[in-house]
């Protein structure tokens, strides 16, 4: 039950971020797809293959629903990425820190940072081949 | 209706003054770089300007275009606000409506107004907003239906004060170091009353102040090749993480007795 939760908290997010209408739904929508696909590839692999598969499938996401829906990728991207966002790890890695348990912190710190930089990797490859499609089919990205 | 654009009935000045005023509300609202800088050439486009090129950074606006063989430029410096992803929607529509020569620029004017003043949801929807979203986290993180109240609790608590402060302007390092001092206060007294988790209750709310919309846009930024906007958000991403830490971290080692 746990996995489509990410759908209301992308749902907050797109409260909080004021997205209107039927995207404020497709954003959220598109946060329980990456909730989905994080906790399914966890299941298989590694929590950084999973990260990065998430936000690869995200932005994608939001790359096909800002063309269909012609509204800026950011509106479907914000919201459904933020809940892959380590927030747990950097909780944790402060609280070792208070413990004066510094093996732990160092531990969870790293792996914190390497989850972080799994999601950039993610998105830092989507966005660059939405970029090399557009300048393939010499498509402006601002008049989807 | 159709604008003709070649019959020029406006002032270039004007013109140049509302293409950086529809790129002061992308940028305030959390656009990319790139969408900024597109979005301005296309309005000064769409009323005959030549040669148009626009520099965003998320604190400065230049724009520089020909007009009927005279040069016009125009610099702006941005205050940053809060996010408001639905103006990013509205003013990419009303430049693509311009740019078919569907709007006068008095008309155009007025339909930027429109959208500057707009207001974000309510009060009371916000607080909902914070609410689902604590709740949703507190399960996603593994927690209890009792967690996911208590955490909604103190999401609820924390919008409640930013928008409350949000008017004071508080720098955003003491603003972000102040809620998640709120936020640690409250899910200690919770754990300790026996309530709930002190971690969940923790994570699933600090999850309301982290800086998502900053890091995103310094990746899409600095992928796009805006290195100077990529790092201005990575640093603004960074020290509000840091910020959320410190504020965390001050109430624990307080707690503890260890200051």
């Amino acid at each position: 039950m746990s996995v489509g939760m990410t759908f209301f908290a992308a749902l907050g997010f797109g409260i909080i971020f004021n997205i209107r209408g039927r995207n404020l739904f497709f954003a959220a929508l598109n946060g329980m797809i990456g909730g989905i696909v994080f906790s399914f590839v966890r299941m298989l692999g590694g929590v950084y293959l999973a990260q990065f598969v998430a936000a690869l499938m995200i932005t994608l996401l939001a790359i096909v629903l800002a063309r269909v829906l012609k509204a800026p990728v950011t509106t479907y991207l914000i919201a459904a990425l933020i809940p892959l966002v380590p927030g747990g790890g950097m909780y944790y890695t402060m609280f070792y820190i208070v413990n004066n348990n510094l093996d732990l912190a160092l531990a969870t710190g790293l792996d914190t940072i390497g989850q972080a930089l799994s999601i950039v990797m993610g998105i830092t490859f989507m966005s660059g081949l939405e970029l090399a499609f557009n300048a393939y089919f010499k498509r402006s990205r601002h008049h989807i | 209706m159709c604008y003709n654009p070649v019959v020029k009935d406006f002032d270039p000045n004007s013109l140049a003054r509302l293409a950086t005023k529809a790129g002061i509300i992308l940028m305030r609202s959390g656009a990319e770089t790139y969408r900024v800088e597109e979005t301005m050439n296309y309005i000064l486009k769409a009323y005959g300007a030549k040669v148009t090129d626009s520099y965003a950074t998320p604190t400065l606006l230049i724009t520089s275009f020909t007009l009927d063989e005279q040069l016009y430029h125009n610099i702006k410096r941005v205050k940053m606000a809060d996010v408001d992803l639905d103006k990013i929607v509205k003013v990419n529509d009303l430049s693509r409506l311009a740019y078919r020569h569907q709007l006068s620029l008095k008309d155009f004017e007025k339909e930027l107004n429109k959208i500057e003043s707009e207001k974000p949801y309510p009060f009371y929807i916000e607080i909902l907003g914070a609410l689902v979203c604590a709740f949703g986290f507190a399960f996603f993180f593994g927690g209890t239906l009792n967690d996911a109240l208590l955490s909604s609790l103190v999401a609820m608590v924390i919008e409640a004060l930013a928008i409350y402060i949000r008017p004071l302007a508080f720098p955003h390092f003491f603003k972000y170091v102040f809620l998640s001092m709120i936020i640690t206060l409250m899910a200690i007294a919770f754990a300790n009353l026996g309530l709930g988790r002190q971690d969940i209750i923790i994570i699933s709310s600090l999850m309301l102040l982290v800086p998502g919309l900053a890091i995103t846009n310094a990746i899409r930024d600095t992928v796009s090749g805006d290195l100077v906007a990529g790092l201005v958000r990575a640093s603004e991403a960074l020290i509000n993480a840091a910020a959320i830490a410190l504020g965390s971290l001050l109430v624990m080692l307080i707690l503890r007795g260890g200051l």
